[in-house]
């Protein structure tokens, strides 16, 4: 019983049981975050400003720590987009990529830095306003470990989670949710990787690297931040690293390398003798000679010297100064007791726990993963990595979590049918949610009383959408999907992004848009779960009734009058089966009185008294 | 993401810099064009439509895949415009020219016209979708006074007196501007302009009246209307209709053998015929001296009904046998024989067949029969979407159909977008921050906003007469009327919950108490609501004159420009109680009527005017004649006082206006409606319809009437649907929900008490229905575009690999060329459209057909329009001589033609 949290229903019992967890209160809480990193603090913000009991634990004494140490030259490259032209606060997100959401406008980033990538000192001070302005519950110097569950017949999943601090403390939790992010760096099983540096401990300062020749292992942006960083001090820079350069701008995943950070394929391509090679790390061993590094192809030993010189091109065949490791970060498992460790992913995922795309670990239930360590639903496709994806997912999850464990639905507005083209067309021209978390949530519409009224969600999670009575609290059948997404051969790293035909104006041509554009995807009743398992490999859902793609627009403004907005109204048309013009009033009372019946916005506002003045000359 | 956006706009900026034309744009060069000119700069285009002869200019701005195709045709058109002293030119905005046209609205969805350097007509790219819309739209320009659209009968009438004595008309009749059919009358009008006078009509009422119209089973049809030869103003001139359907073939040769004489008697001497040379049909009927007589009136006959089509030829027996010995005559006469032009000698009927009727029904069979076997193409103008969706020279799924899903047709959205350079008068109705629309609301009694949502056509509509409605208001509105714009202002509509666009918000007590306006998108009711709001409630009346003033509507003095009821309520010193429920009520229904208080001893006075006690409630209708007022005298519950006010607010004759039908409709009576012109019979009908109210026997209808000013109102088209016959006045019966129309008969529409009897009759179902309205189809107008289908379709049909080898061309070489700079497109389309030859349709051949005799029309027209400079050709010129001195050039030139009409 001692273990087990104040579930609603003892709440109306007597007050012995209330005595009882009063004393419990100290080490019990309906939901546990762990970290107080971006995530854990919006996920905080969600469950203060709907009166749960929650707490974050946070091991060091700052919120946001991760940022006191990286990156390592301190600039971020999250764009911090000031300006857009337009004072919309819902679209000017989508070009803010380190606020976090929030009711107090003060706590937007542009007010903490001018800078385009900001310094990352300026994120820690956003990060403490943002903790300590909205009051979030946070207990720093708090070091979770040894995670378990503890079975509990009372609790909403059977067992609790406990835990314990380095002080010895032990915790109770309903709920646990993992924002630890992916911060432990990632070293491979190279021999002599200890001959290398590594990201999290190397100088920054580029007179060590004076007249050195210098290996970086790994071609991510880390990589790329250092060798910018040292290219005017270093003899020359080799990089290598397993794939081919994946740059952001050809993939259209930020994780990627960002233009931001790429002056060396400049001096690499422009033979300023750095370079870059693609070769695997597993085949490779690093031996160290006198002072210098020399890097090895593994099976070289075995042979001998006359291999040696069949390779005499071997093109690391010169020996290094300095070798480099940023081979990137992965989730740390260690907090969890042995018997509870997550469950890691597979293949892309496999630095990440492995969870469903309601955020829950597979290995326990009630336990939550938030923030960077949720990317592998969406590893190099969205954004899921980053703030300006993760605040948004973090709010699919509360909302989840608000109908999974205290019967609060999905907030939804309801609204008549004769206003869905004006919903649809502000949400496309305004929404942050589904356009920085493109093609992983997305809107979705269902039809209700008989098509007269619909009920709008904003950024549910799209592979949920086969569970969505189950998951948002709605019941439905016939839906509509609002997604946003590329053309399905534009994004990819060799891509050449700048070809003539990359864009398309045509609005009969929508479907062969590149550029992100709005799709919607009609549904005469749910998919099913088979349904999500056999969408194609590219396909974001399953085949629909009907689907609309709206064309691509320089603008990312879908607001043209013929091009945009009319083959919408058709398509919303057809899916309803009636004409959804609108029309002045003496042309609904024509209507009325030489037909039986009118059409919809006449009978829908005309005869309500709110018809549409006499056409204007 | 932002940052793709951003990289998105460098990368096109580069491009820009790569590409001068722009990056998505790709100006064809103008080697590639036949006969369009292609101007990049302010000068050239300033000299081009200086010229006196029609300019058309297309404003190039971006490259699509439909405007490729569309060039396409327009430099086809451009080509055959040229005999027409029409020249093409395409202006191209991306060079970086100041020339304001090019960013005029909807530009790029137009061709510009010019002469003598003035902006003529514009030209919508919609109704241009190939060379014959391009032609017969510019055609029509060309000889916009030459060839007038004459829609009414009268109209039609007037123009052919005008021609009297000196010109016969040829009246064409096609269903629409910008078909085939079009083109080809357009093009016979120009060189036959000087022949005959020419004009057309596309409707039904344009053409009626004339020889045959019942038999204009086609889309189309032709007639010569006899105006030279019948000066008498008298006479109605006869016509005759083209017996063949309308294309360029058959009328040139109606038009070549209207020239002609009708009939033509071969002399003894023998000589060649007139009609031979023409290439005509042509009737013998032979005669001797006996049947001379006979033969020549039923030859008269047949040339009457057949001029234009045959030629008839009288011819004396033994000239046959002598003359004609290939014809294989037999020497019997009368006798008749006929020659279709693909014929080398005449067949012969039945011997017997003779008279008139029988000789009629065996021309105009053989006449038909030769019609269908040399027919045109099928339907020209019915081939049009076919013709479209091959034309478009890229592999386009069947299934888009860009001119129907991207064309508007929704009268407000296109009223929005038709006003969009017509500034909004919105200076009284400031715009609402985030900032400022918590302080204006708290900061006054009464404001209204309204929310809206700029790509709303609803929003956009109402935002306009919103602003009307505040320079109405004028000063008092100042602070009364404002806006916020939800797409600038996401997060201040949001926390007003506002999800519905438009949406008004009436804000009162400083912002503390708001309610959502629920009355009609209009100026007249947001300017009658505001200043409703603005009155106290109740307003409390102290002087005599100030009851006098409201009962009649002068005071508040403006009060009858918002309100044409007034509700008084007359309460004594005891009537605490009841004087609540008027306040209640008064406040409940504050933005729909005013509500006047008397409770001083005026009160008493009042009820004793009213013939009625304290407490009262007067219901006051300035504009009904029949019941100015009513006194409510039921008990004093809110409820029961709202109905009253409500079912009694309305005149009991009440004129049927958009404003006014919600409200009856919603009463769910059937409605007795009166159609009226405001004539003396109408106003006799409306008398009787008076006194059957004044009975007060059928309470549970609404008596209403609509008037019917004209044929183009509202009443016209609804009395259309309830009596075909038009009868004005009408007094229909009908039951909306239902559809049951019953019309009085026209003798009883005078008279109260047999529109009694008949009411009678109708609710007890012994009258026959009249009509029956049409239950609505309210199904989207359009499919839209089906990508399910147009993906589908182009994975059978476009082959990746295929796409990739024009990608790579394109880079090199321009989109649609390939290495040698030939367009590829093109062949790939013909060989599509010799597909669809070999299935039946005869294109290819008819415009072979159809190419000699525009180059003969030409011909013929060149001859006599010796001052056009364009004609060099000196072959033409040669043959242009050689007509002149068949003395069939006449000196005329249309420009003195003009001047003389205009004389």
């Amino acid at each position: 019983m001692n273990c087990c949290p104040m579930s609603s229903r003892i709440h109306i019992f007597h007050v012995l049981v209330l005595l009882l967890t009063l004393t419990l209160a100290s080490c019990y809480h309906d939901y546990c975050i762990i970290g107080a990193g971006p995530s854990g603090l919006q996920l905080g913000y969600f469950f203060k400003k709907s009166g749960r009991d929650y707490i974050i634990f946070e091991k060091s004494n700052v919120s946001g720590d991760f940022f006191t140490l990286y990156p390592r030259h301190k600039m971020l490259i999250s764009i911090n987009k000031r300006n857009t032209g337009k004072t919309n606060k819902e679209f000017n997100l989508r070009h803010d990529w380190n606020s976090l959401l929030s009711d107090d406008e003060s706590l937007l980033f542009r007010h903490y830095s001018k800078e385009m990538f900001p310094h990352s000192d300026d994120l820690l001070r956003y990060l403490h306003d943002y903790q300590s302005k909205l009051g979030i519950n946070v207990q720093f110097n708090t070091y979770i470990h040894n995670i378990q569950t503890t079975p509990c017949e009372a609790a909403a999943d059977g067992h609790v989670f406990t835990m314990s601090d380095q002080q010895g403390n032990s915790y109770r939790c309903g709920r646990l949710i993992v924002a630890t992010g992916v911060s432990k760096p990632n070293i491979p099983n190279v021999p002599g990787i200890e001959y290398a540096d590594g990201y999290e401990t190397m100088s920054i300062n580029p007179d060590d690297y004076e007249g050195k020749t210098v290996l970086i292992l790994g071609r991510g942006n880390s990589a790329f931040e250092l060798a910018n960083s040292i290219y005017g001090s270093s003899n020359l820079i080799h990089m290598v690293g397993r794939s081919r350069v994946r740059l952001a701008w050809a993939t259209h995943y930020v994780g990627d390398l960002r233009a931001v950070n790429n002056d060396l394929l400049d001096t690499y391509q422009l033979k300023s003798l750095d370079g870059i090679l693609e070769a695997g790390l597993d085949e490779v061993k690093i031996i160290k000679i006198g002072d210098k590094f020399h890097l090895q192809v593994n099976h070289m030993e075995d042979v001998g010297e006359s291999m040696d010189q069949m390779y005499d091109n071997f093109a690391m065949r010169e020996p290094y100064d300095k070798i480099i490791r940023c081979l990137g970060f992965k989730f740390d498992n260690g907090i969890f007791n042995l018997s509870s460790a997550l469950k890691m992913g597979n293949g892309r995922g496999k630095k990440f726990p492995a969870i469903g795309y309601d955020y829950e670990s597979v290995s326990a239930k009630g336990m939550f993963v938030a923030g960077t360590a949720s990317h592998s639903l969406d590893f190099r496709k969205s954004a899921g990595g980053f703030i300006h994806g993760f605040r948004y997912t973090a709010r699919a999850l509360h909302r989840l979590l608000e109908w999974r464990y205290h019967q609060v639905p999905w907030p939804i507005t309801r609204q008549p049918v004769t206003n869905l083209l004006a919903a649809v067309l502000k949400r496309l021209n305004e929404a942050s949610g589904i356009y920085q978390m493109f093609s992983s949530l997305a809107d979705v519409v269902i039809f209700k009383k008989n098509n007269t009224e619909f009920d709008y969600l904003e950024d549910f999670p799209l592979n949920l959408l086969h569970e969505l009575p189950e998951k948002s609290g709605h019941d439905a059948e016939n839906v509509m999907v609002v997604n946003m997404q590329y053309g399905e051969e534009f994004s990819a790293p060799g891509n050449d992004i700048f070809r003539l035909d990359r864009a398309t104006g045509d609005p009969s041509d929508a479907h062969n848009s590149n550029f992100l554009h709005p799709c919607l995807y009609y549904f005469d009743r749910l998919p099913t779960e088979e349904d999500m398992k056999h969408r194609a490999k590219k396909q974001h859902l399953p085949t629909p009734k009907a689907i609309h793609h709206i064309v691509e627009d320089f603008l990312t403004t879908w607001n043209a009058p013929n091009s945009h907005i009319l083959p919408l109204r058709r398509f919303l048309e057809n899916v309803l089966d009636t004409d959804m013009r609108n029309f002045h009033w003496e042309t609904c009372m024509e209507y009325a009185l030489t037909r039986t019946t009118v059409p919809l916005t006449c009978q829908e506002l005309f005869f309500k008294g709110q018809g549409i003045g006499s056409k204007l000359m | 993401m932002a940052t793709q956006v951003c990289l998105y706009i460098v990368t096109m900026a580069i491009m820009m810099l790569l590409y001068p034309h722009g990056c998505t744009s790709y100006v064809p060069s103008p080697l590639d064009f036949l006969a369009i000119r292609v101007l990049n700069s302010k000068p050239l285009l300033e000299e081009f439509v200086k010229d006196p002869n029609l300019r058309a200019v297309y404003y190039f701005k971006r490259d699509l895949p439909r405007l490729r195709a569309f060039l396409k045709e327009l430099d086809k058109s451009a080509e055959n415009l040229k005999v027409y002293g029409v020249e093409v030119a395409l202006f191209d905005c991306t060079s970086g020219t100041d020339e304001e046209t090019c960013n005029e609205d909807k530009v790029e969805q137009m061709i510009y016209t010019y002469r003598n350097g003035l902006k003529l007509l514009q030209l919508e790219l919609e109704t241009m979708f190939d060379v014959n819309s391009i032609m017969s739209n510019i055609l029509q320009l060309v000889l916009l006074r030459e060839v007038p659209i004459l829609q009414r009968q009268e109209e039609r009438n007037q123009y052919v007196d005008r021609h009297r004595g000196k010109f016969d008309t040829i009246f064409g009749y096609m269903r629409a501007i910008g078909t085939y059919e079009h083109r080809v009358f357009m093009e016979v009008a120009y060189a036959y302009q000087d022949k005959f006078k020419f004009a057309l009509c596309t409707n039904k009422e344009g053409y009626s009246g004339l020889e045959g119209e019942n038999e204009v089973a086609e889309k189309n049809a032709a007639w010569v209307i006899y105006s030279k030869g019948t000066a008498d103003m008298k006479m109605s001139c006869p016509s005759l209709r083209l017996k063949c359907p309308l294309n360029l073939v058959t009328l040139a040769s109606f038009a070549k053998a209207l020239t002609l004489p009708k009939m033509y008697d071969v002399p003894v001497s023998g000589a060649e015929i007139p009609y031979q040379s023409k290439d005509m049909h042509i009737a013998y009927l032979y005669y001797d001296g006996d049947t001379e007589k006979n033969v020549k009136e039923n030859a008269e006959k047949l040339a009457q009904d057949f001029h234009g089509t045959i030629g008839t030829v009288t011819i004396d027996r033994n000239v046959a046998l002598q003359q004609f010995t290939t014809h294989g005559y037999d020497g019997r006469t009368p006798r008749i024989s006929l020659q279709m032009k693909d014929m080398t000698n005449p067949v012969f009927p039945p011997a017997e067949m003779w008279n008139p009727q029988e000789i009629n029904m065996f021309v105009k069979a053989s006449v038909a029969e030769y019609c269908r076997k040399n027919a045109g193409p099928v339907n020209p103008s019915g081939e049009m979407k076919g013709e479209e969706t091959e034309e478009r020279g890229t592999a386009v799924s069947p299934d888009v159909n860009a001119d129907e899903v991207e064309s508007q047709d929704d009268e407000v959205a296109d009223e929005v977008t038709r006003l969009n350079k017509v500034p909004m008068n919105l200076d009284m109705v400031p715009a609402l921050t985030d900032r400022t629309f918590p302080q204006n609301i708290g900061s006054t009694n009464l404001l209204l906003v309204l929310f809206y949502l700029p790509f709303d056509a609803k929003s956009m509509s109402f935002l306009r007469r919103y602003g009307e409605a505040a320079v109405r208001l004028g000063d008092q509105s100042t602070k009364s009327l404002a806006r916020v714009n939800c797409y600038d202002w996401t997060d201040v509509c949001g926390n007003q919950n506002v999800t519905i666009y438009p949406t008004l918000r009436v804000y009162e007590k400083m912002g503390k108490v708001h309610e959502d306006y629920k009355g009609p998108m209009d100026t007249q009711a947001v300017y009658s609501t505001v200043k409703l709001l603005q009155y106290s409630r109740p307003l409390p009346l102290t002087e005599q004159s100030e009851i006098d003033g409201f009962v009649s509507g002068f005071f508040p003095p403006d009060l009858s420009t918002i309100s044409n009821t007034s509700i008084l309520g007359l309460f004594g010193k005891s009537h605490a109680q009841e004087k609540a429920v008027y306040g209640e009520l008064a406040e409940e229904m504050k933005d729909k009527f005013v509500f006047g208080l008397v409770d001083n001893t005026l009160a008493k006075k009042m009820a004793d005017m009213y013939g009625t006690d304290l407490p009262a409630v007067v219901l006051v209708k300035r504009d009904d004649m029949l019941e100015p007022h009513v006194v409510y005298r039921g008990m004093y519950q809110t409820q029961a006082l709202k109905d009253f006010i409500l079912t009694n607010s309305l005149p009991k004759l009440v004129e049927l206006t958009p404003q006014r039908f919600p409200l009856l409709y919603g009463q769910q009576k059937p409605f007795v409606i009166l159609f009226t012109n405001g004539g003396d019979e109408s106003k006799l009908s409306e008398k009787a319809l008076v006194q059957v109210i004044q009975t007060n026997k059928y309470k549970d209808l609404i008596y209403c009437y609509l008037s019917v000013p004209s044929s183009k109102s509202l009443g016209h088209r609804v009395l259309q649907q309830y009596n075909s016959n038009l009868d004005i006045p009408t007094i229909s019966l009908v039951k909306l929900n239902t559809g049951e129309v019953h019309n009085l008969f026209d003798g009883y529409k005078y008279e109260s008490d047999k529109i009694l009897e008949w009411i009678g009759r109708v609710l007890a179902g012994q009258e026959q229905l009249s009509s029956m309205l049409p239950k609505g189809d309210w199904k989207p107008l359009s499919k839209g575009y089906n990508f399910l289908k147009i993906i589908e379709w182009e994975k059978k049909n476009v082959h990746k690999k295929g796409t990739s080898k024009m990608l790579a061309n394109a880079e090199e070489h321009g989109i649609g060329f390939n290495s040698d700079g030939e367009y590829e497109g093109r062949e790939e389309m013909g060989s599509r459209m010799q597909q669809e030859d070999s299935m039946g349709m005869t294109k290819e051949t008819d415009s072979k057909e159809d190419a000699e005799v525009r180059e003969e029309l030409v011909r013929l027209h060149s001859s006599r329009l010796y001052h056009q400079k364009h004609v060099k050709d000196h072959s033409k010129e040669g043959k242009m001589d050689k007509m002149k001195t068949d003395g069939r050039s006449e000196s005329q030139t249309p420009k003195d033609q003009v001047k003389h009409e205009e004389l």
